[in-house]
């Protein structure tokens, strides 16, 4: 059974009046401020980007970001931080990050121990 | 960022772009890309974007009218994800160069399209059932054949996008499966519904191939990785049988599905109509907007006086004068 005269919905209650804005165009908006948002899902782990969104103010950027963000899910903390403060390197320059030398020294897997250890144990049982 | 095609480089850019794509690596919103590769995925997302908002509006009606209390609950938390689906995706297109409030106008002036099955009405309870099912089911099949494709920014939002999705489908099922399981009244109403939604469901994926163009250049950009058609199938294929499993018909006397082809043979909708209802001609499409445009200017108030602080003009003034290299997604 549909109930055709939507009584409960005022957007259809007023179709006609609705209608009738049809006809002059869409007026300019509010312009609002890009946020990026961060989630710290649980005590102990870093923020992790999740998306954006436009807000007016930090404020209401958090209030949206929950609503955005965290309908689901686990967080103990959220971060708002507006796009403009964030300082990229442009991704066609990812080649600056290649590691062009060896610099395994700077690695604990450039270190080969265990092998020698073991060679000395056994040099000092024959000896 | 782009290169203009009378540039020498264009050729070696588009060749390097090309490359990455075959690799699988994905193209981020600051990247060297085609115009039109940005083009393209501009209007896509753009009429993505305004199909999710859209497509709030015939289950929202529903929810004062939901049978109960935990129908109205879930039907209430299937809207507000819409919505935030419509919010990410602008914010997808955007970072290709389009400003949010010039695809919102857009929309709202009709200039820019959405998916035409928000075009009908829900006229009972069992519309909104199926809807969830079938209409969710094959937008989790389009979503998730594009989430395979290039553009970065897109495939994040489409991922947050599926994983909300599932519990529409799971959601929608079960209030068909009650139908299903209900009296003969409420049967005889979930298979007037399908009568009704299983043509807006067939034209959902687009027109077939043969009407298609730019499909070779789409594929190979990573832009559309599965054709119409091809999508098509896999939500028949996987559709069509749970359908029947429900002892509900089909009101397609000629599908069937072709063993020899491996495909699944139905009655080819009528593209014309397609094309009409998409350019605004539904049964719906003129109240869809004209609700969504009342909504708009009613919150126009609560919009302006947020603005009232002062507090976006000193950012946006201070990003003016410190701006910072490259563009964020």
């Amino acid at each position: 059974m549909s109930p055709k005269t939507w009584h409960f919905n005022p957007y259809h209650q007023r179709i006609d009046e609705a209608m009738q804005l049809m006809d002059e165009p869409p007026k300019a908006d509010t312009e609002w401020i890009l946020f990026e948002v961060f989630v710290r899902e649980k005590r102990g782990e870093h923020p992790v980007h999740v998306g954006a969104l436009h807000a007016p103010d930090p404020e209401m950027a958090i209030v949206l970001a929950k609503e955005q963000y965290l309908r689901r899910g686990d967080a103990v903390q959220l971060w708002v931080v507006p796009s403009a403060c964030i300082t990229a390197t442009p991704i066609e320059e990812a080649d600056i990050f290649m590691h062009t030398t060896d610099k395994s020294y700077r690695e604990a897997y450039g270190y080969r121990v265990a092998e020698r250890v073991r060679h000395l144990r056994g040099e000092e049982k024959h000896g | 960022m782009s290169t203009p095609q009378t540039d020498p480089r264009y050729e070696e850019k588009l060749a390097e772009f090309e490359a990455r794509i075959a690799r699988g690596e994905k193209i981020e919103p600051d990247d060297w890309m085609p115009d039109e590769y940005r083009r393209q995925l501009i209007r896509l997302i753009h009429q993505h974007a305004n199909s999710e908002v859209i497509g709030a509006l015939p289950e929202g009606t529903w929810i004062p009218y939901a049978p109960t209390f935990k129908r109205k609950k879930a039907l209430v938390a299937k809207v507000q994800d819409e919505v935030g689906h419509g919010l990410m995706l602008y914010r997808a297109a955007e970072t290709l160069g389009k400003p949010r409030e010039e695809m919102i106008e857009e929309m709202l002036a009709g200039k820019s399209k959405w998916s035409l099955v928000f075009a009908y009405p829900a006229e009972t309870w069992a519309d909104v059932a199926i809807i969830a099912w079938l209409i969710d089911g094959g937008a989790i099949v389009n979503q998730t054949i594009m989430a395979t494709g290039s553009y970065a920014p897109y495939c994040r939002a489409l991922k947050r996008i599926i994983y909300e999705e599932s519990f529409h489908l799971k959601h929608g099922f079960d209030m068909v499966v009650t139908l299903a399981e209900g009296t003969k009244r409420q049967r005889d109403m979930l298979q007037d519904a399908l009568n009704r939604w299983w043509e807006p469901i067939i034209m959902f994926f687009g027109p077939p191939d043969k009407l298609s163009v730019h499909t070779e250049t789409l594929r190979r950009w990573g832009v559309k990785p599965k054709t119409n058609d091809e999508q098509r199938q896999i939500f028949l294929r996987k559709f069509v049988p749970q359908i029947l499993d429900l002892g509900l018909t089909i009101p397609d006397p000629n599908l069937r599905y072709d063993e020899e082809n491996d495909r699944w043979v139905y009655t080819e909708p009528d593209w014309d109509k397609f094309f009409d209802i998409i350019r605004g001609n539904g049964p719906m499409s003129k109240e869809r907007l004209a609700v969504r445009r009342l909504a708009h200017e009613e919150g126009r108030w609560v919009r302006e006086a947020l603005e009232a602080t002062g507090i976006a003009r000193q950012l946006r003034e201070a990003a003016v004068a410190a701006p910072t290299s490259s563009v964020v997604a």
